[in-house]
C-alpha cells in the first residue's frame, strides 16, 4: 500500500541512526551466526571440507609393485581415479623423534583426484629436485617447517637430507600420529633416489565413486579383481573421517548455545527497541488512525519497517559472512586457531540462518506491533508525570545538601518504571552473558595455565627406543628439570557383558600416585583401588564407591572405584589406577611410557631437548596435548559473541535513552524554569541513566558469576570430561566489563542530553 | 443581561431558555459586525471590529459561565 | 428556525443522522455519562458549530459522528450508512473516504513532511503517487504555503500547522469536515485566516461541523448547537443581527 509505504519511508529518514544501529545488530548476529556455524561444521566434520577441497577420492589401494590397476578405473560406480602413484617406505628422523614415513612420488602438477592441498610453502617443483612436502600433521609432530630440512632414512639405511619446501593437507588418511604412516610427497626421480629397489616400492590409487555409501562394495570388488596376494592395504573414507572427529559434544552445545543465545538477546534488543519506539509513536499512531488506517494496516506498517531492516541486516551479515568464511581468507584468518581448515556453509544452511534470524525478527516485533495498534484514535498522549511526592530518601537527601541535579537524576530513575525496567534488562542480560562468556575464557586459560588440575600433570610422554626401562627411568628421573617420573602401560579392559573395551591407564604405583586431579571421592592408596572419569561412570552406571569387574588380557579384576578425577582425553571413559594393580592381577608387565611432571618453572622444550641430548634419541619424547589447544577456536567465538553482545547493549541502552529522554522534554523547561542551568539538567539525565545501568551491571554480573562456573561444568559433566573444570572470570575481566558498561552508559546519556538541552522551549511548549 | 441575574427567582428552565436567547443573540451581532468586507481595508475600523468581538467573546464567555453554574 | 428537525426528511438525503445517542465512559470504577441522548440532522452543505462549558460531551460528539469511537447507545448514519454495526476497521475505511478529521493539537505526523502529511489521506484512500501529488500542490498552492512544502511540522508556526491540517483533511474531498477547536491555540490573525478559509470551502458545498468557544468561528456558521451536559439545550440558525442595537458603537458601549 502506497499509503504504508510512504510512512515508513519517512519514518525511516527521521531517525536513519537508530534504524542503522538496527541493521548493523542484525548483521553482526548473522555473521556471529554463520562464523560459529561454520566453525562448528569444521570442528564436527572436519573432513568434509577437505574432502571436498581436495576432491578426494573415496578409496585407497595399496598394491604391490607392478600390479596392473587398469581394470579398476573401469569399474561399476568408479567415476574418476587418483594415480597409480609410487610410494615407498621410510623413516624421519627429526631432533630425536622418529616417524614412520610413507613417501610418495607425484608429479610438479597437481592430480585431479585425491588432491594435496598446498597450506605453505609451495608444491613439488623440478627446479628442487630433492624437495620434499609434508603432511600438516606429521610436519606439526616433528616440529618442522617450510625451510627446514627432514632426514629421512631409506630401507637400505642411507639417509637423505632433504629440504622442506611445502606442506599440504590431504584427506587420504586420518592425521598422525594417530594414523601411521606419516605422509610425505617428493619427485619420482627423488623416489627412486630413497628407494632404489623397485620392488620394495608400492603402488597408490585413489577410486572417487558415484555412489559414496557403497564403498565397502567397491572394496570387495577390487580386492577380487586385483587378487588379494596383490593388495596390501585398502582404505575407505568413513575410517578417514571418524579418526578427524573432534570430541564433538562440549564444542557442539557451546557452540550452538552461542548461536541461540546470539538470536534471542538480538530479537529482545529489537523487540526493546521497536517497544521504545512505539511509544514515542502513540501520538502518531493516534492520528493515523483517525485518518483511516485500521488497526491491522497499523500492524502490517510496524511489522512491515522492522522486518525490513531485518533482512537489510540479514543481507549484509550473509555477505559479511561469506567473506569471512571465504576457503582463502578463512583459512589465514583462523587457520592458525583450528586444526583443519573450514569448508564456508552450503547456500541452503546460509538460507536457514537468514531465515532464522528475519523470522526472530518478525517474532520480537509482534507484540510491540500489537500493543501499538491497540492505542485509541482520540487519545492525546502525554507522558505520564512521575508518581507524586519525594520519597523521604530523596527528601533527605536534598537536605542534606546534595546537588539537587543528582537527587532529582536519581529519583527520577525509579519513578518511571517502564523506563527503568528496560534500561536495567537491556543492560543486565547482555552483562549476563558477557560475564558467562568471559568465565569459558577463563576455564580455557584455566586449561592452559594449570594442566594439572586438568588432569595433564605429565607435560612430556617418553617412549624409550632400545633403551631399557628402569635405565630409561633413571635418566629421566635424573634431569634437573624432572620433578617425578611416573612409568604408565595402556591396557584394553573388556567391560562385564563382553560387549566392549575401554581404556584402562596404569600409572605411577598406588603407593606414589600420579596427582590426578580427584573431585569426588579420593584417590587410589593401595592396589585394586582405581579412580575414573565422568565418562565412565555413567558407561558403566556406577558411582564412586562401587566395585567393577573387568577383564584384562583375558584375567578378570575387581576394581574399587574410590574416586572420580576429570578426564579430558577419551570422553571420560578412562580408568586409572597403579602399575601395582596390573601387576597384581595380570602380572609383571614393562611400562610402555613414562609421564614426566616438570619441576615448577621449567620449560617443556628445555628439558625435551636436554633429555634427547641425554640419552643419545633413544628416547622418543612427546609433548601432551592439551584440549585448550583444540577448543582455540571457541576463543574466537567467544570473542566475536562479546562484540555482538556489546552492540546489542548499546542498542538497547540507546532505546532506554531515547524514551527516557522523551519523557523529559517537558521536564526540562519546567526544570529550566526553576532555575537549573543547562549542565545541571544534563546531570539530571545522566545520572538517572548511570544509576539504572549500574544496577543493571551488578544484577548482570551477579546473575552470570552465580550461573557460569555451574553451565561449563554442566557442559564439562554432559560430555563426560566431568564437572570442576568451570572457573569465574579474573576480577579484571569483570571490572573492564562493568567498567565499559557504565562509560557506555553514560556517554550515551551525555550525548542525548546535550542534544536535549539544547532544544528550542517554544518547541517543546508548544506541544 | 440584568435579567439573567435574576434568574435564580425566575426558574431554571427559564434560565435556561434567556441563556440561549442572549447567546444568539451576541452571535447574530457578531455575524453582523463581519458581513461589511470594506472593514478589512481600514486599520481603524478593524481595531473597532476587534474591540466589538472582545465584547461579544466575553459575552459568551460569561453566559457559559452562568450556565455552569448550579441554581 | 426551531429546535429538532421535522422526521419527514429521509435518512438518505441528510448528512448525518443521530438518533438518541449516548456515550459512557468507564474509568476506575465510576462511569462518565457524555453523552444522554441527543437527536441531530445535519444536511448536506450545512456548516454547523456545536458549543458548550467543558464537559459538555462536544469532543465526544465529534469523536462519536467521525466513528474514531463506538456509540454506548443510540444510533449514527453517516451519508444513510449505519455506524454502529461497523467493526474499527469497517469504520476506519469509511472514515479515510468520507470524513476529514482536524484536532487542536497534534494534527500532523511528526516524522512526515507537511508534503507527506497532505498527501497520505490521498494515498491511504488508493490514490495513485502522481493523483497524490497534483491534489497536495493544488491544496498547498490554495493556502499559501508551497514553499513549507518539505519542512517537518516542528518547524511551522501553529497557525501554519492548523492550515496544513485542514489542507489534509480536505485531501480527499470528504463529505463531511470535522474539526475540533480549530482555531484554539492560535492567536487573532491565524483565526481569521482559518475562518477565512473554512467559508471558502463552504461556498464551495463542504459539510463542516466544529466544536468552538469563539464568537467569530461560530458567527461564521449556519447553525450553532449548544451543549450542556451531555444534550442539547439550544440548536438555532445564524442571522446577521440588524438594526441600531447592533452597530458597533452600541456593541462597545455596552
Amino acid at each position: 500500500m502506497h499509503a504504508i509505504i510512504r510512512w515508513i519511508r519517512a519514518d525511516l529518514r527521521a531517525r536513519r541512526g537508530q534504524a542503522l544501529l538496527t541493521v548493523c545488530v542484525v548483521a553482526g548476529v548473522v555473521t556471529a551466526l554463520i562464523l560459529s556455524l561454520t566453525l562448528l561444521a569444521g570442528a564436527l566434520d572436519p573432513w568434509e571440507g577437505l574432502f571436498n577441497r581436495s576432491h578426494g577420492a573415496h578409496v585407497w589401494i595399496h598394491a604391490r609393485a607392478g600390479t596392473d590397476l587398469a581394470p579398476l578405473a573401469h569399474m561399476n560406480g568408479v567415476t574418476a581415479e587418483s594415480g597409480p602413484f609410487r610410494t615407498a617406505v621410510a623413516t624421519a628422523v627429526q631432533e630425536g623423534q622418529r616417524a614412520p614415513l610413507e613417501v610418495r612420488a607425484l608429479g610438479s602438477r597437481l592430480p585431479d583426484v585425491g588432491r594435496p592441498i598446498l597450506a605453505k610453502g609451495h608444491w613439488l617443483d623440478p627446479s628442487r629436485p630433492d624437495g620434499i612436502v609434508v603432511e600438516r600433521t606429521l610436519a606439526r609432530v616433528l616440529r618442522i617447517d617450510v625451510g627446514d630440512r627432514l632426514t629421512v632414512h631409506g630401507l637400505d639405511g642411507a639417509r637423505h637430507d632433504l629440504p622442506v619446501i611445502g606442506v599440504a593437507d590431504t584427506s587420504d588418511q586420518g592425521p598422525y600420529p594417530a594414523w601411521t604412516p606419516g605422509i610425505a610427497w617428493v619427485l619420482p626421480q627423488e623416489l627412486t633416489s630413497i628407494e632404489p629397489t623397485s620392488s620394495h616400492t608400492e603402488l597408490l590409487e585413489g577410486l572417487r565413486l558415484s555412489d559414496p555409501s557403497a564403498t565397502g562394495f567397491i572394496v570387495q570388488q577390487v580386492v577380487t579383481t586385483l587378487g588379494g596376494d596383490h593388495v596390501d592395504r585398502v582404505s575407505a573414507w568413513p575410517q578417514v573421517r571418524a579418526s578427524l572427529e573432534v570430541d564433538s559434544r562440549l564444542l557442539g552445545l557451546l557452540l550452538g548455545m552461542f548461536g541461540v543465545v546470539a538470536l534471542v538477546a538480538a530479537a529482545l534488543a529489537i523487540g526493546n527497541a521497536t517497544g521504545g519506539r512505539i511509544l514515542s509513536l502513540l501520538q502518531d499512531i493516534a492520528l493515523l488512525k483517525a485518518l483511516g488506517f485500521t488497526p491491522a494496516q497499523i500492524r502490517w506498517m510496524l511489522l512491515l519497517e522492522q522486518t525490513g531492516l531485518g533482512i537489510a541486516g540479514v543481507l549484509a551479515g550473509s555477505l559479511i559472512g561469506s567473506v569471512l568464511t571465504d576457503s582463502s581468507l578463512s583459512h589465514s584468518l583462523f587457520g592458525s586457531v583450528t586444526e583443519n581448515a573450514t569448508a564456508p556453509l552450503s547456500f541452503g544452511r546460509l538460507s536457514l540462518i537468514a531465515a532464522a534470524t528475519v523470522l526472530a525478527v518478525a517474532v520480537a516485533t509482534l507484540l510491540p506491533a500489537w500493543r501499538g495498534s491497540r492505542v485509541s484514535p482520540t487519545s492525546t498522549v502525554s507522558a505520564e508525570p512521575p508518581g507524586g511526592r519525594l520519597s523521604r530518601f530523596a527528601r533527605a537527601a536534598l537536605l542534606m545538601r546534595l546537588p539537587p541535579a543528582l537527587v532529582l537524576g536519581a529519583r527520577d530513575a525509579f519513578t518511571r518504571r517502564l523506563r527503568a525496567v528496560m534500561t536495567v534488562g537491556g543492560l543486565a542480560i547482555p552483562m549476563l552473558m558477557v560475564t558467562i562468556a568471559l568465565g569459558c575464557w577463563s576455564t580455557l586459560d584455566n586449561f592452559e595455565n594449570h594442566p594439572e588440575q586438568i588432569g595433564l600433570a605429565g607435560a612430556l610422554t617418553a617412549r624409550p627406543v632400545g633403551l631399557g626401562g628402569d635405565e630409561a627411568r633413571a635418566l629421566i628421573a635424573h634431569d634437573p628439570g624432572v620433578k617425578t617420573v611416573y612409568p604408565e602401560a595402556e591396557v584394553d579392559a573388556l567391560l562385564p557383558g563382553q560387549t566392549r573395551t575401554i581404556q584402562a591407564r596404569a600409572l605411577g604405583s598406588s603407593q606414589a600416585p600420579y596427582p590426578f586431579p580427584v573431585r569426588d571421592g579420593r584417590l587410589y592408596r593401595a592396589p585394586g583401588e582405581a579412580v575414573a572419569g565422568q565418562g565412565l561412570l555413567d558407561l558403566l552406571h556406577v558411582h564412586v564407591g562401587d566395585r567393577v569387574r573387568l577383564t584384562i588380557s583375558g584375567v578378570p579384576v575387581i576394581v574399587h572405584i574410590v574416586g572420580r578425577t576429570i578426564e579430558p582425553t577419551l570422553s571420560g571413559e578412562v580408568l586409572s589406577f597403579g602399575m601395582d594393580t596390573l601387576e597384581q592381577s595380570v602380572g609383571t608387565s614393562p611400562a610402555q611410557s613414562y609421564s614426566i611432571v616438570l619441576r615448577h618453572g621449567a620449560k617443556p622444550d628445555t628439558v625435551r631437548s636436554r633429555l634427547l641430548r641425554e640419552s643419545g634419541d633413544r628416547l622418543d619424547i612427546q609433548a601432551t596435548q592439551n584440549p585448550a589447544q583444540r577448543l582455540g577456536i571457541v576463543r574466537v567465538v567467544i570473542f566475536g559473541l562479546i562484540v555482538v553482545l556489546t552492540l546489542i547493549g548499546a542498542a538497547n541502552l540507546l532505546t532506554a535513552t531515547t524514551v527516557g529522554l522523551r519523557d523529559h522534554m517537558r521536564d526540562i523547561v519546567v526544570l529550566r524554569a526553576m532555575g537549573l542551568t543547562p549542565r545541571q539538567v544534563t546531570t539530571t539525565l545522566v545520572t538517572g541513566t548511570s544509576v539504572l545501568a549500574l544496577i543493571a551491571v551488578v544484577t548482570g554480573i551477579g546473575l552470570g558469576l552465580a550461573m557460569s562456573t555451574r553451565l561449563i561444568d554442566l557442559q564439562g559433566r554432559s560430555s563426560g570430561v566431568g564437572a570442576g573444570i568451570g572457573r569465574a572470570p579474573t576480577v579484571f575481566d569483570l571490572v573492564v566489563a562493568a567498567a565499559t558498561a557504565l562509560v557506555l552508559a553514560a556517554l550515551t546519556a551525555f550525548a542525548l542530553a546535550r542534544k536535549a538541552s539544547s532544544i528550542d522551549v517554544r518547541d517543546v511548549s508548544r506541544v | 443581561m440584568r435579567s439573567l441575574l435574576l434568574a435564580p427567582i425566575t426558574g431554571a428552565a427559564n434560565r435556561t431558555a434567556l441563556i440561549n436567547r442572549q447567546r444568539r443573540h451576541l452571535i447574530n451581532l457578531m455575524r453582523g459586525l463581519t458581513e461589511p468586507a470594506a472593514e478589512r481595508d481600514n486599520p481603524i475600523a478593524v481595531l473597532l471590529v476587534e474591540g466589538a468581538r472582545s465584547h461579544l467573546q466575553a459575552g459568551l464567555d460569561w453566559l457559559q459561565r452562568c450556565q455552569e453554574e448550579p441554581a | 428556525m426551531s429546535r429538532a428537525e421535522t422526521t419527514e426528511d429521509a435518512p438518505e438525503t441528510a448528512m448525518i443522522r443521530v438518533k438518541n445517542l449516548t456515550k459512557v465512559h468507564h474509568s476506575d470504577g465510576t462511569d462518565v455519562h457524555a453523552i444522554r441522548g441527543i437527536d441531530l440532522v445535519v444536511h448536506s452543505g450545512e456548516f454547523v458549530a456545536v458549543m458548550g462549558p467543558s464537559g459538555s460531551g462536544k469532543s465526544t460528539v465529534l469523536h462519536l459522528l467521525a466513528g474514531l469511537v463506538p456509540a454506548t447507545g443510540g444510533e449514527i448514519w453517516l451519508r444513510g450508512r449505519r455506524l454502529g454495526g461497523l467493526s474499527e476497521a469497517e469504520r476506519a475505511v469509511l472514515r479515510r473516504r468520507h470524513v476529514g478529521v482536524v484536532f487542536q493539537f497534534f494534527n500532523l505526523i511528526s516524522n512526515m513532511t507537511v508534503a507527506d502529511n497532505v498527501e497520505l489521506p490521498a494515498l491511504l484512500a488508493g490514490a495513485g503517487p502522481k493523483q497524490a501529488r497534483s491534489r497536495r500542490e493544488y491544496l498547498l498552492d490554495e493556502l499559501g504555503l508551497t514553499d513549507r512544502a518539505d519542512a517537518p511540522p516542528t518547524r511551522l508556526s501553529g497557525g501554519q500547522q492548523q492550515r496544513v491540517a485542514l489542507a489534509r483533511a480536505l485531501a480527499n474531498e470528504p463529505s463531511l469536515l470535522l474539526a475540533d477547536e480549530p482555531t484554539g491555540n492560535l492567536d487573532s490573525t491565524n483565526t481569521r485566516d482559518v475562518i477565512r478559509l473554512l467559508e471558502k470551502v463552504h461556498d464551495q458545498g463542504q459539510t463542516i461541523l466544529l466544536v468552538t468557544h469563539d464568537v467569530r468561528v461560530a458567527s461564521a456558521a449556519d447553525r450553532v448547537i449548544s451543549l450542556f451536559d451531555g444534550m442539547i439545550v439550544d440548536d438555532a440558525a445564524v442571522s446577521p443581527a440588524s438594526g441600531a442595537a447592533s452597530s458597533i458603537g452600541s456593541i462597545l458601549d455596552l
